[in-house]
């Protein structure tokens, strides 16, 4: 069998961890190539935008899956977060209209995304109940939370100043895109450069030998669910300040395009497995493909049978990652 | 959120039953279910409020049942209401198709089903109440043809259609009456996207995309009032006031006569929701007693109801209305969640 | 025959002076009917090397998870240099100075060496209220102690799952030698190793002995046990049958213990 040098095996290994990103750049290059007006820097900037709820719910998201467990119930946590958000101080619709600081909801919809986050913890880690039902359980009924706040209704009209964060550029950048690109950097950081991102792996990858080896599971998995929903919470009051206000089914779909970016940027959801660097190129390969979707006003329906097809793709490269992992390094 | 809504529909329903054999009304004609598709819509839970409100009046028991916009849920409700022997169904379709067999099985039972706002072809059924979704989409191409020559001294210019969710037939109907209209003004090019499953976020992503390929664009047509209410917070963001590129948008929930209100929306196109109901309701007893009806003209809360005898049964149309600044307070709006007065005339 | 067990023990504590390291009295375990041990007692004192024999099931494995803080007794008292304590989770035995070695290993393969090697005990410095981790300071002290143990692994930032069967376990025996502690128990440490792996984790306990600290060794493997044990314990069907000074007895009437063909014969 052909054995490669030590340099071919560290260039193989460099091209497989980095796979999604090579793929990103090929579609944009394609896309830019082929699609009239699509190569601008303005589209560049929407496709990162417009990452901005799916690109934060995948972050709690791989947190969770990392340490070898799910989380169903994000997507309904942002919509709940958006839906308090603007039920607080909106004024159209089903509203309280308070006249409170408008940015008090923003620690208003960490808090509850925090709080439903130890919640699922504690049923996880105490009850033992398998993350996927308790999750589930509270996708369902969170969802269901908000609507019986509203009566079913939609909430619109924010305060200036929580649309202006709508609206605010610092550089050229919007202000959206530069808390996506601060989440990603912050908890790049943690997962890689502290013992608790640390921790996050060794639980995925064998819980019995991190609690053996004295490290408290529990309290980390309880902590990573918090994080998750707070997380949640912080894309559902961006989202509601993105539509300037809550709809009933706001953020509908999102939890499945989260899932699907989670894997196909390499986080594996047997857990211990994947990185955000990843998962952002994910992100942004779903975002940059519905764009150009847009763009082409190609029928939408196109735009699940791609996403389908990439999901299938990512699960397949990642086996064939592994076998080429075996046979040749 | 289906499971929970599943859970409060049964208890709902339960109590209302409860309540339908406790209190003996002077005047008890039985019960009408209400077949929902889904209460993820405010026009949705407005028809509810408006149905139970209504009916009760005339001596009816309403037992509402949300299909979570499943038609296989809907046809276990179907099952369901024939069980409970009702005076008469109300059906509002999640599939149209998917309905057939539920309608064959509680017309067979002798229950009369009405089909009230998503009109079915494809089948004989004793009542028929509907806005006619064609109809908004030409009305809004009216419109819409109306605001160009406004903005650009004749009926030329760029408009982005942005869609519900495709696999609706509703926002496809409103498409073809829309399409169709507008095709006689050749100078109006026209940018279709659609929302899917009606979610706001996607409509602010089109929104965003097509300004940048197609910054020229004219007006925005959202099939969906909370459609445009995304589109309005992308236009803010970008710094355009309202008025620097017009908006259109159909089915008239408050959220779009907030933004009339507010200078974004030049036109919305509303369903007309009560005169709907209030229609179903006038026509209730003589249906319910197996009498025949007369086509004609009707007056439902002010407006013409035109009631014809078609293949699929009677039909009672109703116009939609276009709303605009000079006329945004009409109570008779639904999207002014004013429930009207006005008590149901029943048909003699 | 616990009177029996209790008489060997008292003449094998009255024969040292010392504290035990650790006195465990009366430990009962139950799973639903199965009792699991029954009144076990014995001691360990500082750099004895002790070993735990009996067949499966006797009773070994829930021993060991009792003292290491993964189970908790039903019944009994544990003592530590003499004070009583409680092991709740394998954190406070770690604090006490209780290292374990599982027989399944404790090993994530997702992570590399160097990770595995710190599990849980990671070199950090504060930055901003994170606990930043020290990689080079961890990377060059995991080389160190795999070469003094000489252990040849490719890379130390090698996934542990690349590595061999033999390579896994010498990073979890390299574990307990660093960190031993006070006392170090070790669930059938060898059952993976080869030959010369094997000699060189018997070597380890040596020497880690010689360090002052106390081993229980579980193994099925009555060579490896006479190699290394100052003393044995026999467990059988959850109660302790015999412990003897290695000494003063011969692998055959060990195995005869284990059997319970001695028990047998008493009765």
């Amino acid at each position: 069998m052909l054995q490669p040098s030590d340099r071919q095996r560290r260039l193989i290994t460099f091209l497989l961890d980095n796979l999604v990103w090579f793929i990103l750049i090929f579609i944009l290059i394609l896309f830019s190539l082929t699609i009239d007006k699509y190569f601008q820097i303005g589209i560049f900037i929407n496709i990162l935008r417009q990452a901005t709820f799916v690109g934060i719910l995948s972050i709690g998201l791989s947190l969770v899956i990392i340490a070898g467990h799910l989380d169903l119930s994000i997507e309904s946590v942002m919509a709940f977060a958006a839906m308090i958000t603007a039920f607080l101080v909106a004024s159209g619709g089903v509203t309280l209209a308070l006249g409170i600081n408008p940015w008090l909801t923003l620690p208003a919809a960490l808090l509850l995304g925090a709080i439903v986050g130890w919640a699922n913890g504690f049923l996880v880690v105490r009850l033992q109940i398998s993350a996927f039902i308790v999750t589930l359980a509270a996708f369902i009924g969170i969802r269901g939370l908000g609507l019986m706040i509203t009566g079913g209704r939609s909430v619109y009209g924010l305060p200036d100043p929580l649309r202006a964060v709508a609206s605010t550029t610092v550089v050229g950048l919007p202000l959206m895109v530069l808390i996506l690109i601060s989440c990603y950097a912050l908890f790049h950081f943690i997962l890689t450069r502290t013992t608790f991102g640390r921790h996050l792996y060794l639980i995925g990858g064998n819980a019995t030998a991190t609690f053996r080896a004295g490290i408290n599971v529990k309290r980390l998995t309880i902590t990573v669910f918090m994080l998750s929903g707070a997380l949640a919470g912080l894309a559902g009051w961006l989202l509601s300040i993105r539509t300037n206000g809550a709809t009933p089914n706001l953020g509908s779909g999102m939890l499945f395009e989260a899932f699907a970016a989670v894997v196909i940027g390499g986080v594996s959801l047997q857990g211990g497995v994947g990185r955000l660097t990843g998962v952002i190129a994910g992100v942004l390969l779903l975002s940059s493909i519905d764009t150009a979707i847009n763009v082409m006003g190609l029928p939408p329906q196109f735009m699940q049978v791609i996403r389908g097809l990439l999901v299938l793709f990512a699960v397949l490269l990642d086996s064939l990652k592994l076998q080429i992992h075996r046979r040749y390094l | 959120m289906n499971a929970y809504r599943k859970l409060l529909g049964v208890l709902v329903g339960t109590l209302l039953l409860f309540a339908g054999f406790g209190s003996a009304l002077a005047q008890d004609k039985g019960t009408v279910v209400y077949l929902i598709p889904t209460l993820l819509d405010e026009f949705q839970t407005e028809s509810q409020s408006a149905i139970e409100f209504v009916f009760p009046q005339l001596g009816y028991e309403v037992l509402s049942l949300d299909a979570q916009n499943r038609a296989d849920l809907q046809l276990n409700q179907f099952d369901d209401a024939i069980e409970l022997e009702p005076a008469a169904i109300i059906l509002n379709a999640v599939d149209f198709d998917a309905a057939i067999t539920g309608i064959e099985k509680a017309r067979a039972a002798g229950i009369p089903v009405l089909v009230y706002d998503r009109l079915i072809r494809s089948i004989e059924v004793d009542f028929t109440s509907v806005s006619g979704n064609v109809q908004i989409g030409v009305i809004a191409a009216g419109e819409i043809a109306r605001l160009l020559e406004e903005r650009n001294g004749s009926p030329q210019g760029k408009v982005l259609q942005i869609l519900g969710d495709p696999g609706d037939s509703y926002t496809l109907d409103i498409q073809q009456g829309f399409e169709a209209t507008i095709a006689q003004y050749p100078d109006v090019e026209l940018i279709t996207n659609a929302a899917l499953q009606w979610e706001a976020t996607n409509a602010a992503d089109i929104a965003e995309q097509q300004l940048l390929v197609n910054p020229d664009v004219d007006l925005i047509f959202s099939h969906a009032a909370h459609l445009s209410g995304a589109v309005q917070a992308v236009l803010e963001a970008q710094g355009k006031e309202p008025g620097d590129i017009y908006m259109v948008s159909s089915n008239g929930a408050p959220v779009g006569l907030s933004l009339i209100r507010e200078g974004w929306l030049q036109a919305e196109i509303e369903q007309p929701l009560y005169a709907q109901i209030w229609g179903l309701a006038a026509f209730i007893d003589k249906i319910v007693a197996g009498e025949p009806l007369e086509p004609g003209t009707y007056d439902v809360l002010g407006l013409d109801g035109v009631l014809t005898m078609e293949a699929w049964g009677p039909n009672l149309a109703l116009p939609g209305a276009a709303i605009t600044a000079d006329n945004v307070d009409d109570s008779r709006f639904w999207g002014n969640l004013q429930t009207p007065t006005s008590p149901v005339v029943p048909v003699e | 025959m616990s009177s029996d067990s209790a008489a060997d023990a008292s003449i094998e504590s009255s024969s040292k002076t010392a504290t035990p390291l650790l006195r465990i009295e009366g430990v009962s375990k139950r799973f639903g009917t199965i009792e699991a041990l029954q009144d076990v007692s014995f001691d360990i004192y500082p750099g004895e090397v002790v070993a735990l024999l009996g067949d499966n099931g006797a009773g070994k494995s829930t021993l060991i998870k009792i003292i290491s803080g993964t189970l908790e007794a039903d019944s009994g008292q544990i003592y530590y240099n003499g004070e009583p304590v409680v092991i709740k989770s394998p954190s406070e035995a770690k604090a006490l100075g209780i290292e374990t070695v599982y027989q399944d290993l404790s090993l994530c393969l997702n992570v590399d060496v160097v990770a595995n090697f710190f599990m849980g005990r990671e070199l950090t410095h504060n930055v901003l209220g994170f606990k930043v981790l020290q990689e080079r300071e961890m990377e060059a002290e995991t080389e160190q102690v795999l070469g003094e143990i000489g252990t040849e692994i490719p890379s130390i930032r090698t996934n542990v799952e690349h590595l061999s069967g033999g390579q896994r376990q010498a990073i979890e025996l390299s574990r307990f030698v660093h960190w031993g502690g006070k006392l170090v128990l070790l669930d059938e440490p060898f059952a993976a190793l080869g030959v010369k792996q094997t000699r060189r984790g018997l070597e380890l306990i040596e020497r880690v002995k010689e360090r002052g600290i106390a081993v229980v060794v579980i193994t099925h493997n009555m060579i490896h046990a006479f190699q290394v044990a100052d003393r044995v314990v026999v467990l059988r069907n959850g109660r302790v049958l015999g412990i003897r000074p290695a000494q003063a007895t011969n692998p055959e009437e060990v195995v005869r213990l284990i059997t319970g063909e001695i028990a047998r014969q008493s009765a």
